[in-house]
Parts: C-alpha cells; structure tokens; sequence
C-alpha cells in the first residue's frame, strides 16, 4: 500500500472490469505455457488435441497426466492462497501479513515430519490431514496471539512469524536430524511441490476450496466496511465479530488446504494482494477475483520456472516461488521504510 | 585503577555505589548490580564444573577441580581435558559472542525483538556451510569451512547493508531486507539438499541444527585469539550504544556519527555472531534471550549488560549442550535444537508480555 501502490494506480486509469479480465486473461497464458514448456515440448496443436482427441500418444500421455495435473494445482492453490493473504492482511490492517508468516507452512511441515517418523505415514493422503491440521494449529496459535497483544507493527509481526517460523523449522529439523530415512522421503515435498501429485485425491479437495471462495466473496461487502475501522463498521450494522471469526475461518481453511495440497509456497499471499490493490484500488469486490488471479498467475510462473532452474531436473515450486518472492518483499522493505 | 568506595560526591546512600576512577574511566556501579553480575559468575563457573563431570562417565565437581589443576588421575584428565573441556570452552564462547551480538543488535534497532539470528549471518553462513557440503565436499577440505562459512556470513551482511542503503542506513529497513535476503538464500539453499544424495542432504541437515559435538583445542584457539583482537572494538562499542539507544536525533546532539558508528557496530555483531556460526552451525535464540534476560536481572547500562549478556549467553548455550547430551543419552540432541526449545516459547511470552 502507501507510496508504491498509489504511484501505480496512477499510472493505470483503465476500468477495473478490462483489468480484470486482462488479469484472468494471463491465467489462461500462463496454463497453456505450463502445459506446452518443459523437459519434453509440446506444440499447442498437440495440447489442444490431447483435450478434444486423445489418442493416447506420448504427447498427449505428457499433457493429460503430467502437465494438465500441475496446471490445476497451481491455479488452485495460487488463487487459495492470494486471497488467503488479502483476507489476512485485510484483518490484521498489516501489509506484510501472509499465511507464510503466521507459521503456516512451518506448521504443516513439522506435523508432516512428526507424522512420518512417528506414525510411519506415507501415502500423500495422510500427509494432507497432517499437514492441514499442522497448518491450522500453529496458524491459529500465532493469529490469536498476534490480535491479543493488540495491534501489531509490521515490523514486530515479521519478527514473530520469524521467530515462531525458526521455533517450528528447529523441532522440525531436531526430528529429522534422529531419522535419515524420514529426510529423504519428505524433503522434496517440504520444499513446496506440485510435481507428481495425484488429481483423484485433488478433486475431493476442490468443492472444499471454492466454498471457501464463495463465503469470501459473500463476506466482499462486509470487509470493505471493516477496513474502515470497527467503530464505522459496527455502525453501519455490522457484526464485526461474526465478520472476523468467519474471515478467519476461511483464511485459515485456504491456507491449510493449500499447504495439504502443494506443500508450504511462501510469497504467493504476501505478494499478490499488493498487486491487486495496486490495479484495482481497496474495493474488495475486485479485489478478491484480484487476488485469486493473481496468485494464480504467480504460481504458475513459478511451477513453469521451476522446471528451467536446474535443467534437466526440476526443483520444488516452493523454492522458485521464493526466488520470484524474496526480491519482491526486499524493494517493498527498501520503498516504503523510510525510517 | 582504583576502585574504592565513593565519597560524598555520589548520590544516593554512599554505601550503595562503587565507585571506578582513573584516567580513561569513571563510573558509579550500583553495588546491587555489582553483586548481581558476581552472582551470574559465580553461577557460571559452577555450570563449567557440572557440565565438564556430567557424560558417560561422572566426575565430581571437586575431581573435576583437581584435574583442572593438574592433580587428578590419568583417566579423569583424559577424559576432561581431552574430551570435555574444549566443548565446554566452545559452548560458553560461543555463547558470549551471541549474547554481546544480541544486545549490539536490539540496541541498534531500539527493537527487543530483533536479534543476530535476522540479521542475515546465520543464513549467509548456512548457505556458504550447505554448498561446501553438497557440491565442493570433495575440492575443499573441511579445515577451511569455519572461513568460508564466515566469509559467507560477512558478506551477506554487507549485501544486506548496501541494499537498505538509501541515503543512511535505517536499522528497521535492514532487518526486513535482512528477512527477504534469508528466504532468497534458504531457497537457494534447498535447490543444493533437495540435488544431492541423501548422506551429504543428512550432514548438511546436521550442520544446520548448530552443533557442538565437531568441538576441539584448535577451534577454541581460534575464536579466542579472534574475541581477544574484538575486545578494544567493544570498548568503543560501550559508548556509542547508549549514544544510539537515546533514538537518532539525541545521539546526533551528542555529537554521534551516526551511520558511521551504525555501521561499525552492525560488524562489530556480525564479527561475533558469525565466529560462532562458522565453527558450531546455527545456534539459534541465544542472542535474542540473553540480552532480555540480563536486562531483567541487572537493568540498562551498557557497562552491566555487555558482560552481563555475555555470561548470561555462555549459560544459556553450555545448559543447552548439558541438556542435549544427557535426555536421550547415548543420543546427542544438536545443541540449537534445545535453545529453539527454550527460545520459542521465551519469544512468545516477550510478544504477549509487551505493552
């Protein structure tokens, strides 16, 4: 917000409705390049036959199994995620809020690393459960410590994800220190990954996810009278606690799924509200398709990057992710602190 | 120098005071706090003893004095001259360097919630420490890790540094582009464990859960000689911290150059932090508790709180090793693992606690 996004809105005067759409459009970019880039290439011709002729030919096998799958993925948890962050930094009025920070991902991880070590378990399935529940525990835990110290500055709310983040990542690596065997299985997907995962069990965790959206948009009006202040929202009849513990609920439901789904991706819900608010100005009824666009685009930039990085291997999302992230927050850090 | 009990001239009931007086120096010491850093010695020393007759085998703490005199018997001063005491020594420099850091950090940022640990030179160094691992195992030979690993330490900071320039350095920028710069080398990090086999991904793993088992005479050579060529520079620091914990514009009318000053004290914390990172790994918390600690125990003044931290850090890593070698014996818990047990929750309680 402030400085930065005020000098874009500027310089971007066009109807909210062309930027939107224009945002969406570049969704639908980023999931064909998904589905054409990569170790084996792949022309559009052969990516648009795969869907309406399948004939089973290598090509298509590479698209409807390997590609399609992650395209999905990404789009899904990207949108999850970017609005999980909106939500986030909408309730805490703090522009570096993110699921990451709140010890999400941290979260999911060591739950992931106890299950494995302690419970034997190894189907990815499992590991979802785990990690949402992970997920929810520590993101629960640092959210509701955060609102009861009141109101948190950016700058002590990073050193707390910070260091509830180091506090998760130590267990997490003390468990994994005593069980090398255990490193080796869960490493890639602590990582952040979208490689390789099965859509069957994907499918079961949609319908959960887009409630989640439509509640968020439902609750569209009632943020936007929250963002002007408890008093001025009460007033104008709102049920501000009803407001936040619903936004919380669905904040902590999209982070969770999307940490069960893809592993922990840092940076999508930091960043992609920023964005959003830079083109679409503080009206959450654009801001969250906004978001959700976004954070689509974002991730699926970073799922195709992924695979270039260290070709022919890929590495996981989660790292790329970070590497697209990490300057975005530093040239944030350097703007818009001046003191 | 002369220390004496105060005349007339000091305030308060005289008996409270002590009074240090030469040419260089001159200060009224609280004799409160004075028994209060004794006590935190005093403490010290006993948590040697214990930790050097605590193992495998136990040594009493009497036995253990004698060895150290050079009167016990051959199997106890093997055992503790040999073994145990380097570790020991390591545990509690290692300590020192964290705690003075620390203070250095959260008088720089006027923030008790910063610490060495965001500033960059963990991550830097880890980074550096993962890479030795995993790709150059073979060229480089793990003498010269501790420089590299320090080197690494020392340029992140002043990357870190250079980027938050604009126009000055303002502490709160730093740490945040200090945050950004860690996720980027952690990502960084993770391409090189998640590329490599699995035995080099496990000693890397091991290094960055900060350990103190590799502990030997030649390390604790080194960082001593290392602190002692530090010690004048913290001198200097004493005074420049009060003038910078008064906020910019006071330490300006005090005549402080301040980014000047900002800048020396910002190495000055990365010069001690990342000794102990390059020879034990990430030993994370120390830095962050041990100032707060201190604080608590002896108040305010930078003359009290550097050596009060110190000790209190050097405590605060020589328990945690303790710890991490007796609970699940004949197991080895890293020692970093045991300050982030103890250092998590300790943050959380300063987070709710803070007005």
């Amino acid at each position: 917000m402030t400085a930065v996004s005020r000098q874009m809105m500027m310089s971007v005067q066009l109807p909210r409705g062309v930027v939107l759409a224009t945002l969406f459009f570049g969704v639908v970019v980023l999931a064909v390049a998904s589905m054409i880039l990569g170790y084996t290439g792949i022309s559009w011709q052969d990516v648009a036959s795969a869907f309406t002729a399948y004939d089973g030919s290598h090509e298509h096998i590479v698209v409807m199994e390997m590609r399609f799958p992650r395209v999905v993925l990404a789009s899904l948890v990207g949108a999850s995620l970017g609005l999980a962050g909106l939500f986030m930094q909408g309730l805490t009025r703090n522009p570096l809020a993110s699921p990451c920070i709140f010890g999400v991902n941290a979260g999911a991880s060591l739950a992931i690393v106890i299950a494995t070590a302690f419970f034997g378990v190894t189907s990815h399935e499992y590991f979802a459960v785990f990690a949402m529940f992970g997920a929810t525990a520590a993101g629960g835990l640092v959210y509701f410590l955060g609102m009861s110290t009141g109101n948190l500055t950016p700058l002590n709310l990073t050193l707390a994800g910070v260091a509830v983040n180091a506090f998760l990542a130590s267990v997490t690596s003390g468990v994994l220190v005593f069980n090398e065997s255990v490193l080796d299985e869960v490493l890639f997907w602590l990582s952040g990954s979208i490689e390789g995962r099965r859509l069957d069990f994907v499918v079961s965790l949609i319908p959960v996810m887009i409630a989640g959206w439509l509640v968020a948009m439902l609750l569209s009006r009632s943020m936007n009278a929250q963002a002007l202040g408890d008093d001025i929202a009460r007033s104008l009849g709102q049920k501000t606690v009803w407001v936040k513990l619903i936004a919380c609920l669905v904040v902590v439901l999209l982070s969770g799924m999307s940490v069960a789904m893809a592993g922990p991706i840092g940076f999508v819900g930091l960043i992609a509200p920023h964005f959003a608010r830079a083109l679409l100005g503080l009206d959450y009824r654009w801001l969250i398709p906004g978001s959700m666009f976004i954070g689509a685009s974002l991730l699926l930039s970073a799922d195709v990057l992924a695979r270039f990085i260290v070709w022919p291997q890929e590495v996981p999302v989660g790292v790329t992710m970070a590497l697209i992230g990490a300057p975005f927050f530093i040239a944030y850090a350097r703007r818009s602190l001046t003191t | 120098m002369t220390m004496n009990s105060s005349s007339s001239l000091s305030p308060g009931t005289s008996s409270n005071y002590l009074q240090v007086r030469n040419a260089w120096f001159s200060h009224l010491f609280l004799r409160r706090d004075v028994m209060a850093l004794g006590s935190v010695a005093l403490l010290l020393v006993l948590g040697t003893l214990v930790a050097l007759g605590t193992g495998s085998s136990m040594v009493s703490p009497w036995r253990v004095v004698q060895t150290l005199l050079g009167q016990g018997d051959v199997t106890d001063s093997l055992i503790i001259n040999t073994f145990r005491l380097p570790r020991v020594l390591m545990a509690i420099m290692v300590g020192v360097g964290l705690g003075i850091a620390g203070v250095i950090m959260q008088g720089l940022v006027r923030n008790p919630l910063a610490s060495p640990d965001v500033l960059g030179v963990t991550d830097g160094a880890s980074f550096v420490a993962v890479a030795i691992i995993t790709l150059f195992a073979e060229s480089i030979s793990m003498f010269w890790m501790p420089a590299f690993v320090f080197a690494g330490g020392v340029i992140t900071v002043m990357a870190i540094y250079f980027i938050a320039w604009n126009g000055g350095v303002a502490p709160r920028r730093m740490i945040l582009i200090g945050i950004g710069m860690a996720s980027l080398l952690t990502a960084a990090r993770t391409v090189m464990m998640t590329q490599s086999s699995i035995d080099k991904t496990a000693a890397a793993q091991v290094w960055l859960s900060g350990s103190l088992n590799t502990a030997n005479w030649q390390q604790v050579q080194i960082l001593s000689v290392w602190y002692l060529l530090l010690i004048p520079f913290l001198i200097l620091a004493m005074r420049s911290l009060t003038a910078q914990s008064l906020g910019d514009d006071v330490a300006k009318g005090l005549g402080s150059r301040l980014t000047a000053e900002r800048f020396g004290l910002i190495m000055l914390s990365t010069a001690l932090a990342t000794g102990s990172v390059a020879f034990c790994g990430s030993i994370g918390f120390v830095g962050l508790m041990a100032p707060h600690i201190t604080r608590r125990l002896l108040g305010n003044m930078p003359e009290l709180l550097l050596p009060g931290a110190a000790m209190v850090g050097a405590m605060l890593v020589l328990v945690s090793d303790l710890a991490g070698r007796i609970v699940l014996a004949p197991l080895e818990v890293p020692v970093g693992i045991f300050t982030a047990l103890i250092g998590g929750p300790y943050f959380i309680y300063l987070l709710v606690t803070k007005k």
